[in-house]
């Protein structure tokens, strides 16, 4: 399936940096999941080293089988680590909250979609646009057992940042490698004057569910925030535990249209990559620039 | 609403500190040229002033551990201990399992003009500009932040690879609590203008001055425009006094 210009908008509305996007394309795959076999449908229901391999024109379900329950979500280039998640830049294109068709984007150099959010059961369907805070916020990174510890939460409780921690190490990647990941079905506030970020319950439900597309091979490490589903405070939380979170991951949908689109104007990655195709980590200024 | 955590703060150890700035020692100043990038390195109880020079004009920031690179600025955490907003006792977080302020902002000289919109100078989660957003907007590749940033971390000994999230000061912007997308207006620095960061511990500071200049263009206009860009004053300070330590 190739793409026609023609069909090409600029998504999200709203955003500064709106980029091209194919949306009868993705509207098309939402369309096939109904009929999708499912590869894999593990059940998490611990904390702990959770990583999938999603192969590119792949979906992932995650799913909520017992209520609500933040999923955090890190992902990478299974065969380059180093494009990983770059939630910082793609906030300035996605805003702050991911919905139905966000794209989630990698580092440079190659900077391209990582995945697609092709369904979102909490905010398009039941809840739309809310004063009060909306979901799938994509600031993580506080997951951590500094903060956990100066919130009074339990010892002996894997927190998100332990977890992705383990899952890296489990396939000889460092800790380094982690940046801020995206919170799934986390409610997130903004207070406009002070640009506080506050946590609310979550209103996802029972059944609630995201599903992401992979745009290349990739590699999602998925942690269940201790947190749950953000109701309660660390110093209350002990003795209560995570929710169970299904995982499904379909056969392949369709061929992923690559990055950039046919005619997207796209910088020379030869001033970046090197001779294997990776960034390089040569320690020398970008060549060429006056 | 759910209870963030609590981080303890020595108010008046910092407001003693900024109480003596007079006192500093400047021990390191340097122009970086307009548009450019550049790198240095901060003892732990120096501070690092930059200065606008002639303009406002944007800058990103990448920090990090000196003595371990691995550990650097941490967007995340920042958010959740201190907002997006960073001024004056802000202090910059790392990245786990230190999870500790790399350091701390003790002079803000910003005086914010009032604006209807939910923005305001320095913040903490707006990355860097790539070739990318260049060639998406203008069709051209001129020095981004990334190669600025690159630029500066090579004079550090390091690489591309050790960009990593950055905070953007003189950069006037907000998150729409509606919308949950970024709004922008121009920077309300002056001439002279400057922000100084007490290093809690030796650090590699990497900045670039942004192409985008001093916000006033919007991105889809930068193709019609001829965004000016200006030099920045780099300046270092001994305080002689040593950082509180962590925890």
């Amino acid at each position: 399936m190739g793409t026609d210009r023609d069909r090409i908008t600029l998504h999200p509305p709203g955003s500064a940096h709106a980029r091209e996007f194919d949306k009868p394309f993705y509207e098309g795959l939402r369309g096939r999941l109904a009929e999708a076999r499912i590869r894999a449908a593990p059940t998490l229901r611990e904390p702990g080293a959770h990583a999938h391999d999603v192969q590119a024109g792949e979906a992932m379900i995650i799913r909520l089988p017992e209520g609500a329950q933040i999923v955090n979500l890190f992902v990478f280039n299974s065969a380059d680590p180093d494009e990983r998640l770059w939630v910082q830049d793609m906030a300035l294109t996605e805003g702050v909250f991911l919905t139905r068709y966000s794209r989630l984007w990698g580092e440079m150099a190659r900077y391209r979609p990582l995945m697609t959010m092709i369904e979102d059961s909490v905010t398009p369907i039941r809840l739309g646009p809310s004063p009060g805070g909306r979901h799938h916020f994509i600031f993580g990174g506080s997951g951590t057992p500094a903060d956990w510890r100066y919130a009074g939460g339990p010892p002996d409780v894997l927190t998100t940042w332990e977890q992705f921690a383990a899952a890296l190490a489990e396939r000889g990647l460092p800790a380094s490698l982690l940046k801020d990941n995206v919170c799934l079905f986390q409610k997130v506030g903004i207070d406009g004057p002070t640009q506080r970020f506050e946590i609310l319950p979550s209103d996802a439900v029972t059944g609630d569910f995201v599903t992401l597309f992979a745009e290349i091979d990739v590699t999602v490490l998925l942690a269940l925030s201790p947190y749950v589903d953000g109701s309660r405070p660390a110093h209350r939380l002990t003795g209560v535990s995570v929710r169970p979170v299904e995982v499904s991951i379909t056969d392949r949908l369709a061929e992923p249209l690559g990055w950039p689109y046919p005619g997207y104007p796209y910088p020379d990655l030869s001033l970046y990559l090197d001779e294997n195709g990776v960034r390089s980590a040569e320690p020398v200024p970008t060549p060429g620039l006056d | 609403m759910l209870t963030r955590a609590d981080y303890p703060f020595n108010a008046d150890f910092y407001r003693g500190l900024a109480a003596r700035r007079s006192s500093f020692t400047r021990v390191f100043e340097h122009t970086v040229p307009r548009g450019e990038g550049y790198g240095l390195r901060v003892e732990a109880g120096c501070t690092l002033r930059l200065v606008m020079k002639e303009r406002p004009n944007m800058l990103d920031l990448c920090v990090y551990n000196a003595d371990d690179p691995s550990e650097f600025y941490c967007s995340g955490a920042q958010l959740a201990i201190e907002g997006g907003r960073i001024t004056r006792f802000t202090r910059i977080w790392g990245t786990p399992p230190h999870s500790r302020p790399l350091c701390t902002v003790i002079a803000d000289t910003l005086c914010p003009r009032p604006t209807p919109r939910p923005t305001r100078d320095h913040a903490s989660h707006a990355a860097h500009c790539s070739p990318h957003a260049w060639q998406l907007y203008t069709r051209t590749h001129p020095r981004t932040c990334y190669d600025n940033l690159r630029q500066g971390l090579a004079m550090l000994g390091l690489s591309q690879r050790d960009i990593h999230d950055n905070v953007n000061l003189f950069y006037k912007l907000g998150v729409d609590p509606e919308t949950g997308h970024y709004v922008f207006d121009p920077s309300d620095a002056e001439d002279g203008d400057y922000i100084e960061l007490y290093a809690e511990l030796p650090l590699l500071f990497a900045v670039s001055i942004c192409p985008y200049g001093d916000g006033t263009v919007e991105p889809a206009e930068w193709a019609d425009s001829d965004i000016p860009v200006y030099p920045l004053g780099v300046e270092v300070y001994d305080t002689g006094v040593a950082p509180l330590g962590w925890p």
